[in-house]
């Protein structure tokens, strides 16, 4: 027999597009747009995800959609994810309530693993994020802010079209008066008359920020507009591609690699992301 | 939950959509009925509401005093679906928008012309605000059942935005241009399940266009399978008035 | 296979597909039904047609349905998955669609094995048809030599003209031929005549001259002229992707029961020569030009699915060219893009 016919097609035993049952146990209005979700696993397992993983989150009936994980990883079965009302699922479950039950699968992707985070260890730490871009980065934030000591700086940058947009308020605010080696900025596109902060679009934050790029690790997400801008303000000041890591966004339906919708040129984003580092997708002409 | 209220309303039409919608079987009528409450609907029951969930339009506007008429029921209706072709495109009725007034008026009444208005035919969409559209002369009855329970659950309304020449090779058709026929396949919208290639003839395209049809390709096409450009217009104009200017412009 | 040659004539052939059918299995082969000729499932083994003529659809459609259920719930929040298989023989497969097959098999089976595709495609029992020509002057199999199989089926049948040579792939093969099928061993290689016929069929037929290094040439060619000129001509109807034996890129939806009570999580075809494919929340398009998708899907066969299935991806089966009323050819595109066209090769 041919050696080729060694391809195991046997089915396996989990079944991938099957969900796992979840309860919402917290809900916070954040912004008009966003909410807050705390999610209970009912099979009292930890979600086991890393941060920069996403889930796919059904509601039966109405479908499924990729949501980011927005909490760091924790040893309960509970997490966090933030969801603006987008399309038919983000809206139905804007209309749930504590108690309903949703259904995930996930975690999914390649999010911010130990190589990275060991990279990371005595850097300077800039994460830009805008708008929504926030949520994704949340996870792996929250998980450098327990332990700040283990990096030489901690920079947040974060930027939204107009001040009732920010998210996170509090905790914002908390992270903002830790001192330290933190600090964290705020910016808007267009203030009103009770924002007191700086005005611009996200890369107006960046000069304000000194850092050396040889020693920086950049951290990226906001919509794909963003990017651009950002990539070109950064590798200007002299950072290394290989520094700069980016969690992008996609319409994922499978989340496994199978349905093509995240493709970007041979990648799926799905599974070899949706973080990237930006030296291994710069000439990927699909990305951005 | 409150079943949301239904209503038909028609205008210039057959009234065959709405024939059409009804065409269930008696035991998916039920279900249908467990889910929404028809509150108007001219061919089976005559009952009146003052607030509507959601109104299908049937017809197309031709007359002026119609456009008040359509006003009221956007006013009081929550989602408005324009619903079959003629509600969506113009329909059937907008062939008279390639003649003279005078012209079809007399053909139509050649004793007494002007006893009836009548104007240039209209797509609900041209008088008033449009939520959804169920397309197709007549609309699938099927696509219709999909787009209440669409509409029921607080989905966007489920219409296909690819061409029919999908639903041909799921088929497994001979295409129509292989049978020495022409058709618009390539560049209307599917969700008819190719009924008429699949049945011997050719897509004339009551379902309209997909969103980003390249319409120059289609007439490079039946160029190129012998059909002039007068032909090609004639043959198609049936539901594509609007698409005629552009395949001028292709020209 | 040690030395041994087996044959089976016609009508044994025929008597072993009839029993597979009377023992209650399904026996899908090229078939006519009305106008058209496809494959599909027969009731009679005189219902199946030898002779090739080219099918609008491959034989995917078998482990990748047009819409599959893949879930079924009920609106109190009971799940369960949904994997309908049932044991199946695929008779009269050709090399291309073979090549088509294992290409969905390593897709399928990768990393986390698709449930539903591995549980039809390990029921399944296929039986390849050789080819001993070209089947029509759109097929172009013989551009990255899919003409022949080194896997893919688990028995194959040779057409010597009096009856069939076997070449056996599987041990499942090797146990079904002698369950159905009464065939005769042979010591002298009676191959050997057909392959010869085969290979002179193909003799004026060369490979892109190029055809390993296409991933490379692809890559380096983002820019080329041909991505405008060709996709100006798209009519973005999708036909190319519906008909390829490798595009399996789907779609998943929820539906509803009309009484709401209960629903099902339907996979379909998806197309990513569609233009709603690369829609994101916001509806940013990543990929929104014709030509864009048209590189995108060109370069799924030549370039980035090719160098991780180390094998072209395209298996020139030709069927998206006879569905093409703009003349679109992933042939075409190939030789312009190694310069092969203008050089006359």
């Amino acid at each position: 027999m041919n050696s080729n016919n060694k391809l195991n097609i046997k089915p396996k035993d989990e079944n991938l597009y099957l969900p796992e049952k979840a309860t919402i146990t917290k809900i916070k209005n954040f912004t008009d747009k966003e909410l807050f979700f705390e999610l209970e696993l009912q099979n009292n397992k930890p979600l086991g995800h890393i941060p920069g993983q996403f889930i796919q989150l059904s509601i039966l009936g109405i479908g499924e959609a990729p949501i980011s994980i927005s909490s760091p990883p924790g040893a309960d079965n509970k997490f966090e994810i933030c969801v603006r009302a987008v399309g038919d699922v983000t809206n139905k479950l804007h209309s749930f309530n504590v108690g309903d039950e949703i259904f995930i699968r996930g975690p999914f992707g390649h999010g911010f693993d130990d190589s990275i985070i060991q990279k990371m260890y005595r850097k300077h730490i800039l994460f830009i994020a805008g708008g929504i871009g926030y949520v994704p980065l949340r996870s792996l934030i929250n998980k450098v802010l327990k332990e700040p000591e283990l990096y030489e700086k901690i920079s947040i940058l974060y930027g939204c079209k107009t001040p009732d947009e920010i998210m996170y308020k509090e905790e914002i605010a908390e992270v903002a008066e830790m001192g330290k080696n933190i600090e964290f900025l705020k910016t808007v596109d267009h203030g009103d008359e009770n924002w007191t902060g700086n005005t611009g679009v996200i890369t107006t934050l960046i000069p304000q920020v000194k850092f050396n790029p040889l020693n920086t690790i950049a951290i990226i997400a906001g919509p794909p507009v963003m990017y651009k801008f950002v990539l070109i303000s950064l590798i200007n000041k002299g950072m290394p591609k290989s520094n700069i890591y980016m969690s992008l966004e996609r319409r994922m339906k499978c989340g496994v690699g199978k349905c093509g919708h995240c493709k970007m040129e041979g990648i799926y984003v799905c599974k070899e992301g949706p973080v990237f580092n930006y030296a291994d997708i710069e000439n990927n002409e699909e990305v951005l | 939950m409150a079943k949301p209220k239904v209503a038909f309303f028609d205008f210039a039409s057959c009234e065959g959509c709405q024939l059409s919608a009804i065409d269930l079987a008696p035991e998916q009528m039920l279900d249908l009925l467990n889910v929404v409450d028809i509150v108007e609907f001219r061919e089976a029951i005559s009952e009146k509401a003052a607030k509507y969930d959601i109104a299908l339009i049937e017809g197309s506007i031709t007359r002026d005093c119609d456009v008040p008429r359509l006003q009221d029921i956007r006013n009081r209706s929550k989602v408005l679906v324009a619903f079959g072709a003629c509600a969506h495109t113009g329909g059937i009725n907008a062939l008279k928008n390639f003649q003279k007034k005078e012209d079809y008026q007399k053909a139509v009444y050649p004793t007494d012309p002007l006893k009836y208005e009548t104007t240039v035919t209209r797509a609900i969409s041209e008088v008033v605000q449009v939520d959804a559209f169920i397309p197709g002369c007549p609309i699938n009855t099927m696509e219709f059942v999909r787009i209440v329970k669409n509409l029921v659950l607080g989905k966007r309304p489920d219409i296909p935005d690819y061409s029919v020449c999908v639903e041909c090779k799921k088929n497994e058709n001979i295409c129509v241009y292989e049978k020495g026929m022409h058709c618009l396949g390539p560049v209307i919208r599917a969700g008819c399940d190719a009924k008429c290639p699949s049945n011997g003839g050719y897509c004339y395209g009551c379902r309209g266009t997909v969103t980003k049809p390249n319409l120059h390709a289609q007439k490079d096409v039946m160029q190129k399978y012998n059909l002039t450009f007068d032909q090609m217009t004639d043959q198609f104009k049936l539901f594509l008035q609007r698409n005629r200017e552009v395949f001028k412009n292709a020209g | 296979m040690n030395g041994k040659f087996r044959k089976i004539s016609k009508k044994d052939l025929l008597i072993g597909l009839d029993r597979i059918i009377n023992d209650g299995r399904k026996l899908a082969a090229l078939t006519r039904k009305g106008e058209k000729v496809l494959y599909d499932y027969v009731t009679k083994s005189d219902e199946i047609l030898m002779q090739y003529i080219p099918t609008v659809l491959s034989p995917k459609k078998f482990f990748l349905p047009q819409d599959e259920v893949i879930l079924e719930y009920t609106t109190k929040g009971k799940v369960t998955a949904k994997i309908e298989a049932e044991s199946m023989v695929l008779f009269g497969i050709k090399p291309c669609d073979l090549h088509g097959i294992k290409i969905l098999d390593e897709a399928f089976a990768e990393s986390n094995g698709d449930p539903n595709y591995l549980a039809k495609r390990e029921k399944s029992l296929i039986i390849g048809l050789d080819c001993s020509r070209l089947c029509d002057e759109k097929a172009f199999c013989y551009k990255v030599n899919a003409q022949n199989i080194t896997t893919g089926c688990d028995f194959m049948l040779h057409n010597t003209g009096i009856d069939f040579a076997v070449t056996v792939y599987t041990e499942k093969g090797a146990e079904q031929l002698d369950k159905y099928f009464q065939t005769e061993i042979k010591s002298e290689n009676i191959l050997d005549d057909f392959n010869q016929a085969k290979a002179a069929a193909f003799s004026k037929f060369g490979t892109f001259k190029q055809l390993k290094q296409l991933p490379e040439i692809f890559e380096n060619n983002k820019n080329h002229s041909v991505w405008q000129t060709e996709g100006d001509k798209c009519l973005s109807c999708g036909s190319c992707i519906l008909v390829c034996p490798t595009c399996y890129c789907f779609d998943v939806a929820d539906e509803m029961a009309l009484n709401l009570k209960k629903g099902e999580r339907i996979r379909r075809w998806d197309a990513c020569m569609l233009n709603s494919f690369a829609v994101v929340a916001g509806n940013d398009n990543f990929r929104e030009e014709p030509k864009d998708r048209l590189k995108h899907r060109i370069n799924r066969k030549f370039n980035y699915l090719m160098k991780k299935h180390g094998e072209s991806v395209c298996v020139g089966c030709g069927r998206c060219v006879r569905a093409c009323l703009v003349n679109i050819s992933p042939k075409t595109i190939a030789e312009t893009i190694t310069g092969e066209l203008s050089t006359g090769g």
